[in-house]
């Protein structure tokens, strides 16, 4: 028996308002506009709430921001939920382009800083999550090198626009967990009947989807223990 | 088969109204009892020997998201489009296209501009179904519909009522006759005459259904067709 062969599957934005209704036991020749306005409102609250509880590897990407002497604070696309790696790299596309790793700061932290305005190659930096986000460095970037900051960031997903066939932002491994959360929440206002058992499967296949949404390698956890030692 | 022909049926009929033949009122009413005892056939039962494949093929054409259906339908069964585009019931590849409300079209696919091979459409009025996506090629159909058959008449003369279900014709023409002969009210010679033409034909139709239904496979709730009468109880 032949199998098809190919790897396109992809519900559309509307698909899964679709299938979802179905799980609710809402007929396709039933769904109203006010059905759809809902959907579109639950799908996009649902996948907001994917962004701000767990870093989704499918949404991070990396920015690059070229620094200033003397300026310590960067603005920050405000759709960046979290950062996760950030390096600053010297001598940006020659032999002796190197990368150092620079580690994050709290707010408390920052401001228990006591010079501020030292001009140094940076090693520190604090993200503050206002609405319009920035990123401030410590120390602040001298005048005797070109520093380039490159931070790994996640983001938030993108809307869901149901017309025209648009996909989803989801890997494919998301969508079930994304058609039984959508339906899930519909089930609230159309289906009160189903939402425990809609429930129950959702936060099971959101849990799946997470464990398979990680860098499938070794941690190490190493303590530092030289300041045990004396030379 | 043991069924009748127009000429059968009439004088059927005709021996039941106990009237005399060439009378004329008779002759003059009997076709609107056929009217009336086809119609409420087709209706009530939904017939699986109406649904037909609609011809002329519907072409669809790029660009445009409106279908006009031919006026022969009564109500769609299923609608598939032929692929790809200029290939027939022979050579295509049939895609089955989703009922749905106009509503989810018009969110789904709110323009012409976004086109492509139709996955579902919705109808707009009797005779007019709109499509999403809007089609990007003149693909053809094959529309499977409820129709109604040539009723029957001295011209056609059997249908597939007056062959397969006889008993079912004449009662339901004999409820019409009844208001022929006049025999509904208190002061009519039989007022009890349509009343029990109409209990004979519910129950003569009840036995009907039972074949429809297995005919169609109709199973559980939870679908666009009609729920079996012997599904019960419901799923879904």
């Amino acid at each position: 028996m032949a199998t098809s062969g190919t790897y396109d599957f992809n519900l559309s934005g509307g698909e899964l308002i679709l299938y979802a209704y179905s799980l609710c036991g809402k007929k396709r020749t039933e769904l109203l506009a006010e059905h759809m306005a809902d959907a579109r409102t639950a799908l996009n609250m649902l996948l907001a709430s994917f962004g701000t509880e767990t870093p989704n590897l499918w949404t991070v990407d990396e920015v690059v921001e070229t620094l200033v002497p003397s300026t310590a604070t960067y603005s920050v696309d405000p759709y960046t939920v979290m950062i996760l790696d950030a390096f600053i790299r010297t001598g940006a596309g020659t032999e002796s382009q190197s990368d150092r790793i620079i580690w994050p700061i709290s707010r408390t932290e920052y401001a228990a800083m006591p010079n501020k305005t030292l001009e140094a190659p940076p090693t520190v930096f604090w993200f503050d999550r206002v609405l319009s986000p920035t990123i401030t460095l410590w120390q602040t970037p001298d005048d005797q090198q070109d520093y380039e900051l490159h931070y790994y960031r996640c983001t938030v997903v993108q809307d869901a626009e149901p017309a025209n066939g648009q996909t989803v932002q989801a890997p494919r491994f998301w969508q079930l967990a994304i058609a039984f959360g959508l339906a899930e929440l519909l089930a609230h206002t159309y289906a009160p009947d189903r939402v425990d058992r809609l429930a129950l499967k959702a936060a099971s296949l959101l849990r799946e989807a997470r464990e398979q949404d990680v860098e499938n390698v070794p941690l190490y956890i190493a303590p530092m223990v030289g300041g045990y030692y004396r030379r | 088969m043991a069924g009748y022909d127009y000429a059968s049926f009439k004088t059927a009929i005709q021996t039941l109204c106990a009237s005399q033949a060439l009378d004329q009122p008779f002759e003059t009413i009997f076709p609107s009892a056929i009217i009336y005892a086809e119609n409420r056939i087709y209706r009530e039962l939904d017939l699986i020997s109406t649904v037909i494949e609609v011809t002329p093929v519907t072409a669809l054409v790029a660009g445009e998201r409106s279908v006009s259906l031919p006026q022969t339908i009564v109500a769609i069964n299923s609608i598939s489009i032929l692929t790809p585009a200029g290939s027939t019931a022979t050579t295509g590849t049939r895609k089955p296209l989703v009922p749905v409300t106009r509503d989810v079209v018009d969110m789904l696919w709110p323009g012409v501009d976004t086109r492509g091979v139709p996955t579902m459409f919705a109808m707009i009025d009797q005779w007019k179904i709109t499509l999403g996506p809007c089609p990007d090629d003149a693909y053809a159909t094959e529309i499977l519909a409820t129709t109604r058959p040539a009723e029957l008449s001295s011209s056609n003369s059997s249908t597939f009522l007056s062959e397969r279900l006889p008993d079912l014709f004449v009662a339901a023409a004999m409820i019409f006759m009844s208001g022929y002969m006049r025999n509904f009210g208190a002061q009519a010679s039989d007022p009890a005459q349509a009343m029990s033409w109409e209990a004979t034909y519910e129950k003569l139709k009840g036995s009907a259904l039972v074949e429809e239904e297995r005919k169609y496979f109709w199973g559980s709730s939870w679908s666009s067709q009609p729920i079996s009468t012997t599904a019960q109880p419901q799923r879904g």
